[in-house]
């Protein structure tokens, strides 16, 4: 819920009532005249959509597009459903490897993609070791330049990265 | 009995041996042996004492480095359980070759100090340290206990005018923590020193201990740090000279920036010790750092208070590779500030009231500190267990060999 509050005031699009549908477990936007929306993808790529400062936030080009949605995606099914260790092991790797030769996730600007992943993955990080932020360089690389983005951190908590090598050989 | 060729290829595996034979010189190196330029041709080979058919394990697969995976290595209990044959090793052999030099350089540059080497006693009357970790034994009629630390006589020893004192001796704590660190029972350094104006002259002369003890670690015994490299690999030891000593606020200071959330006056746990000590690797490039100035509210009830700041302490820790291998302070030394101490941590004067009366009849200002010689030969090697350091260890699971 945090994600969508962060992302209207990001696009500085007003925020409207917000609720969770308890039997569905899914977010419900509803605005002032009653348009309402279910989804985190629908409500995030509704109000990217609409605001107007932002048209490079939702992807320039079809491709741009197409591959923005595919990260929503991912971030529903890998990152807020990974139960286990060994599950959220397997995406960090992915994600780290994929972000080698990548400022952002999609094009070469933060893009809606940036946003939601930077949320989604912002618990994992306040508790990754330095070892293991050291391990995964890429990805801290990519969390550091987004949580950093003028206006995207707002009320979340600064995670410390260091720039220099610590770990040469083990954790220990 | 004397044998042939076919015979002698019989003789179990670790016997004892005398050969006779002649020493002639090759033209290839032989690696698989210590001496590479030189055969042992036999003429007579007698068996002086015979080894067991079957051995519980092999040397061979004992000193082999965990990384290779096909082949079979030795693990810890089985090592522990059969330690006599484990000791053979070249890396063990070399291990505790490097743990009795840094006694001998602990001794020798102490002694050059003029440092006088006292023994203590270990079996007391009352738990010195605190009552919870502390072995009984019966004695006699009554009940006795091990010491935890010979604090209270070092202590001694400097209100009988010895000026500066070391003892090396064991050490029993009955602690139930099975960690790579911990034992119930190792070998402890302890030396404790009467100052003239400020306690910083002891952590100098520590600091300065050190330094000697790595350098001739470093310089004599560099062929064995090589041989326990081959079986465990690690970073080699890193210094400075002088000892890099930094306040307990600026270690503080240095976690905070990266992230650790932690009070002026809090203790540091060990995760934060650890990355303390990455953080100044990084940054100083040293394995071995000294934190001064500890909060009063963490140290036990005989430290010296800082006379600038009741919140702070004249204590200090010392680190290996980012873990403590010494806590020392300046000790109190008047005895009604050490009963009005002993009163605000809740210590029962009562159990203490001999130790309090050794001040009475005039004592000087001294500080000292303690090191675990398993652990800093431990910390020196980077070896990943305290066990590795220990001849024929103790812990809460183990009371044999």
């Amino acid at each position: 819920m945090n994600d969508l509050k962060s992302l209207a005031t990001y696009l500085n699009v007003p925020v409207a009532k917000l609720s969770l549908d308890q039997k569905e477990k899914i977010l419900v936007w509803k605005e002032k005249d009653g348009k309402t929306l279910r989804g985190l993808i629908s409500i995030a790529k509704y109000l990217s959509r609409n605001s107007s400062h932002h048209k490079q936030f939702s992807g320039e080009s079809i491709e741009e597009r197409a591959a923005i949605d595919q990260w929503l995606e991912y971030r529903l099914n890998n990152i807020d459903r990974a139960q286990q260790e060994k599950d959220t092991n397997a995406f960090i790797k992915d994600i780290n490897t994929y972000l080698e030769d990548k400022v952002y996730f999609v094009g070469h600007q933060l893009s809606l993609a940036d946003f939601l992943l930077y949320y989604g993955l912002h618990n994992l990080f306040r508790d990754l070791t330095f070892y293991e932020k050291q391990k995964y360089m890429h990805l801290s690389r990519w969390f550091d330049n987004v949580q950093h983005a003028e206006n995207v951190r707002q009320t979340q908590t600064l995670i410390p990265f260091q720039k220099n090598i610590l770990y040469t050989g083990s954790a220990h | 009995m004397l044998y042939s060729i076919f015979l002698i290829c019989s003789i179990n595996k670790e016997s004892i041996i005398d050969v006779e034979g002649f020493v002639r010189t090759v033209d290839q190196k032989i690696e698989s042996c210590s001496q590479h330029d030189v055969e042992l041709h036999c003429e007579q080979v007698w068996v002086v004492s015979s080894a067991a058919p079957r051995l519980p394990l092999l040397i061979e697969d004992a000193v082999r480095p965990e990384t290779d995976d096909a082949l079979a290595t030795v693990n810890q209990d089985t090592r522990l359980d059969n330690r006599i044959l484990d000791l053979r090793t070249t890396t063990n052999q070399a291990i505790y070759r490097i743990e009795a030099g840094v006694c001998k350089y602990f001794r020798d540059y102490l002694m050059e100090k003029d440092f006088i080497e006292i023994h203590v006693p270990k079996i007391i009357s009352a738990a010195s340290e605190g009552g919870a970790n502390v072995f009984t034994v019966s004695y006699f009629k009554d009940k006795a206990y091990l010491a935890q630390s010979p604090q209270l006589y070092k202590q001694m020893a400097i209100t009988a005018d010895f000026d500066r004192v070391f003892t090396i001796g064991q050490v029993f704590r009955a602690e139930d923590s099975n960690t790579h660190r911990h034992l119930t029972e190792f070998v402890g350094l302890d030396l404790e020193m009467a100052f003239k104006f400020h306690y910083h002259e002891v952590i100098e002369v520590i600091g300065d201990m050190f330094v000697h003890i790595f350098k001739n670690l470093r310089d004599n015994l560099q062929e064995e740090i090589e041989t326990v490299g081959r079986q465990y690999k690690s970073e080699p030891f890193k210094f400075l000279e002088p000892s890099l000593v930094l306040t307990y606020k600026e270690g503080v200071r240095l976690l905070r920036d990266n992230g650790v959330d932690m009070g002026d006056e809090d203790d540091l746990s060990t995760p934060a010790e650890k990355l303390l000590g990455r953080l100044i690797k990084q940054k100083y490039d040293t394995d071995f750092f000294i934190l001064d100035k500890f909060p009063l509210a963490v140290r036990p009830f005989y430290t010296m208070p800082d006379p600038t700041d009741k919140k702070w302490s004249n204590s200090y820790d010392m680190f290996m590779r980012g873990e403590e291998i010494l806590s020392g302070a300046q000790r109190v030394h008047c005895p009604d500030l050490l009963s009005e101490r002993a009163k605000e941590k809740g210590v029962d004067l009562e159990h203490i009231k001999s130790y309090i009366d050794s001040f009475r009849y005039g004592a000087p200002p001294h500080a000292g500190g303690g090191i675990g010689m398993e652990r800093v030969t431990m910390l020196f090697l980077g070896l990943d267990n305290i066990r590795k350091t220990s001849m024929f260890p103790r812990d809460p699971k183990r009371l044999t060999p």
